[in-house]
């Protein structure tokens, strides 16, 4: 057991952490929402720094490539990053680039990146489809991210036997995104608390807060640890079942309390927390949300047919 | 970032549970899942010894007082293995963690000659003399006195909730040596012989097990000044350090796990692990449990790296009664009335969990040391 960086991925996540200096973070984060909502320059700046390969470096890794994650998810950055870094190097898709989208074939539900020109996985029990995909119809959604109806265009690809791994990825993507967003958003929270003066001392020293503060910290730092390992090992099924309902869980219930410890004006546009919050709430839903995660969770661990 | 055990951490596991399988009586009768994981039982002295005979009961201390220098990985691959056949060192574990340490840290050679070589052979049970009626989560408000008489102290004084106090042989008793000075700074340790004249225990029945709770009257009880570890009034230094080893956390979250996995097979016999609920509840405490055991292995790793207890210790602690609760509940809801048996899977989770975040510093206080020392909010 070991929970410090190597050197490797220490520097790699400095190395992150400039790119995304550069190419992210808030501002950014309005400037690309108010256009398509999907950031091309930064994929670009991923891919040209080498991020994007990192799963296939023996040295970095999937660890390195969830930190990456992570990272992104922090920074409010605005690419498919849990599909660019994790899903698509774990199937080998490494000459897919723009917009990519990731659905159950099934799923009439809004798919996040799916009104935009690009390419769509479709992940079954079996199989994963690589489809084109037209721009489809736009969904009205306040939650954090570009989404549309499923409109797949043509079939490039077929990975027979493909969909057991990428699913246990885009789980433990989902994960990720959310563990990054939720410590963005705890800090941003924490930071707000400290300043704001109420009854002559900062909100931060009520102790009523104190500990529903904590005990996010708390559940967030799990899910983190959780996600970590989930990687280390490959993404086995059990593994990431347990990051990823942990993440879920720890995740709606930072969308419920931060949002509830900034009063009225975190509810505004011009705060920066809805840039997280809104896309933890996503995340959160994509999977179909803590019991149904829960539930698959003890169907691995049982053996429950 | 890595989450293996080194082939060295995997033999010694396996030497544990080796040691573990000659040393259990044929008729051991607690199992992993019973209620309160340390209890003393006839059993658990016999086991201790075994254990020592084999070199494993204090393998983490210096070679010098009979260990092997284990390391803190060790240590806690040692106590997982114990936690998942029902701790039977019994309330020996506290020995071993940290009043052992904190005899080496601050004794003097006779106190170490007399006091350690007991605990080495498994031979000893010690009792922790902390709270009080009026000083629990604030231990520093403590009254017990101990007036000097000549090279005697004097005792007078309450300590409650004291674990194994009917089966102790030593009380590790912080009493008030200064009774003018401030708060933190009149306090002292002693070591007190539980047969000393003047020393009454009386056992209090509760919910949480039949040898959890006892409390402990000093009525002009007698003792000689050696009988103090350290320096006079530097009991709260001592305690601080003690404290931080006992903090250590206990891997509590194996036999919530175990509980789990039991109710899993429980609610499978009788059809219920199809119904999507069952699932979701269990799978909910699954998580949980595996969240606790990362913190905790979190939290060791800092002290593995000789970082001194940092605030993840307290983060463990919170993960690790979450998780209990989170498998008491689950079991409870799963069990329903059927867990209101005395020994049930339920039954003994449900009561274990309500002790745990009460014991060693209550979850509240674990919570404000996390958002002082870790969030930086301000000390309320």
């Amino acid at each position: 057991m070991d929970f410090d960086l190597t050197e490797t991925e220490q520097a790699v996540r400095d190395g992150i952490r400039a790119v995304l200096d550069r190419h992210a973070g808030v501002d950014r984060a309005r400037e690309v929402e108010a256009r398509s909502g999907y950031d091309a320059e930064l994929e670009a700046a991923l891919w040209d720094a080498g991020y994007l390969h990192m799963a296939h470096d023996p040295d970095a890794g999937m660890v390195a490539a969830t930190m990456l994650v992570e990272e992104v998810a922090a920074a409010a950055g605005s690419v498919p990053i849990g599909t660019l870094a994790l899903v698509l190097p774990a199937l080998g898709l490494d000459d897919l680039r723009g917009p990519v989208a990731i659905a159950r074939p099934d799923s009439d539900a809004p798919v996040r990146y799916a009104s935009l020109p690009g390419h769509v996985l479709l992940v079954d029990d079996d199989e994963v489809a690589v489809h084109e995909m037209a721009p489809g119809a736009v969904v009205d959604s306040l939650w954090g991210y570009p989404f549309g109806r499923l409109v797949p265009g043509p079939c490039v690809l077929v990975l027979d036997g493909a969909g057991p791994s990428a699913l246990a990825w885009w789980r433990l993507a989902v994960a990720a995104e959310i563990v990054g967003a939720a410590g963005a958003g705890l800090a941003l929270t924490i930071d707000h608390l400290n300043h704001r003066m109420q009854f002559g001392r900062p909100l931060g020293a009520l102790q009523s807060l104190q500990h529903r503060l904590a005990a996010l910290r708390v559940r967030i730092e799990g899910s983190r640890w959780l996600t970590y390992r989930a990687a280390w090992e490959g993404a086995p099924d059990e593994s990431v079942l347990v990051a990823t309902a942990q993440a879920v869980g720890a995740g709606r219930t930072a969308v419920r309390e931060l949002h509830q410890m900034s009063g009225a004006m975190g509810l505004t546009d011009e705060y920066d927390l809805h840039l997280w919050t809104t896309r933890i709430f996503s995340l959160a839903a994509e999977l179909g949300g803590p019991p149904v995660l829960q539930q698959a969770l003890a169907r691995a661990r049982w053996e429950v047919r | 970032m890595e989450f293996g055990w080194s082939d060295h951490e995997e033999a010694f596991r396996s030497r544990v549970e080796e040691a573990l399988a000659r040393c259990l009586p044929p008729d051991w009768s607690r199992s992993a899942t019973s209620v309160g994981g340390s209890q003393a039982s006839p059993e658990s002295n016999a086991v201790a010894r075994a254990l020592a005979a084999d070199g494993l009961l204090v393998c983490s201390w210096p070679p010098e007082f009979g260990g092997e220098g284990a390391s803190r990985w060790e240590q806690l691959i040692l106590a997982e293995v114990m936690w998942r056949h029902g701790e039977p060192r019994g309330p020996q574990y506290m020995n071993v963690n940290w009043i052992g340490p904190a005899i080496m840290q601050f004794g003097t050679e006779e106190q170490k000659r007399e006091l350690l070589l007991p605990m080495a052979r498994g031979g000893v049970i010690w009792c922790q003399g902390f709270s009080e009626p009026d000083a629990g989560s604030d231990l520093a408000a403590l009254r017990t006195r101990a007036d000097r008489d000549g090279d005697d102290y004097v005792i007078n004084g309450q300590k409650i909730w004291t674990s194994y106090a009917g089966d102790a042989q030593y009380c590790f008793l912080l009493a008030r040596t200064d009774p003018e000075a401030a708060r933190r700074r009149g306090i002292s340790v002693l070591v007190v012989p539980m047969d000393t004249p003047g020393v009454e225990v009386r056992r209090i029945p509760s919910l949480v097990g039949g040898h959890a709770f006892h409390q402990v009257d000093f009525v002009d009880a007698r003792v000689p000044t050696s009988v103090r570890l350290g320096e006079e009034n530097e009991g709260w230094t001592i305690v601080r350090s003690a404290l931080a080893n006992e903090r250590v956390g206990l891997p509590r979250y194996i036999r919530a796990s175990l509980v789990l996995d039991g109710v899993a097979g429980w609610a499978r016999e009788r059809g219920l692990l199809t119904e999507t609920w069952v699932q979701a509840r269990l799978g909910e405490a699954r998580a949980a449990c595996e969240a606790a055991r990362l913190l905790v292995y979190r939290a060791a790793d800092d002290q593995a790296k000789g970082r001194g207890a940092s605030a993840f210790a307290y983060v463990a602690r919170v993960a690790v009664v979450d998780a209990e609760r989170a498998v008491a509940d689950a079991s409870v809801d799963v069990m329903g009335a059927h867990g209101l048996v005395l020994g049930s899977l339920a039954d003994g989770q449900m009561r274990n969990s309500m002790g745990g975040g009460i014991a060693s510093g209550t979850y509240e206080v674990q919570l404000n040391l996390i958002a002082s020392e870790l969030l930086g909010l301000p000390r309320g």
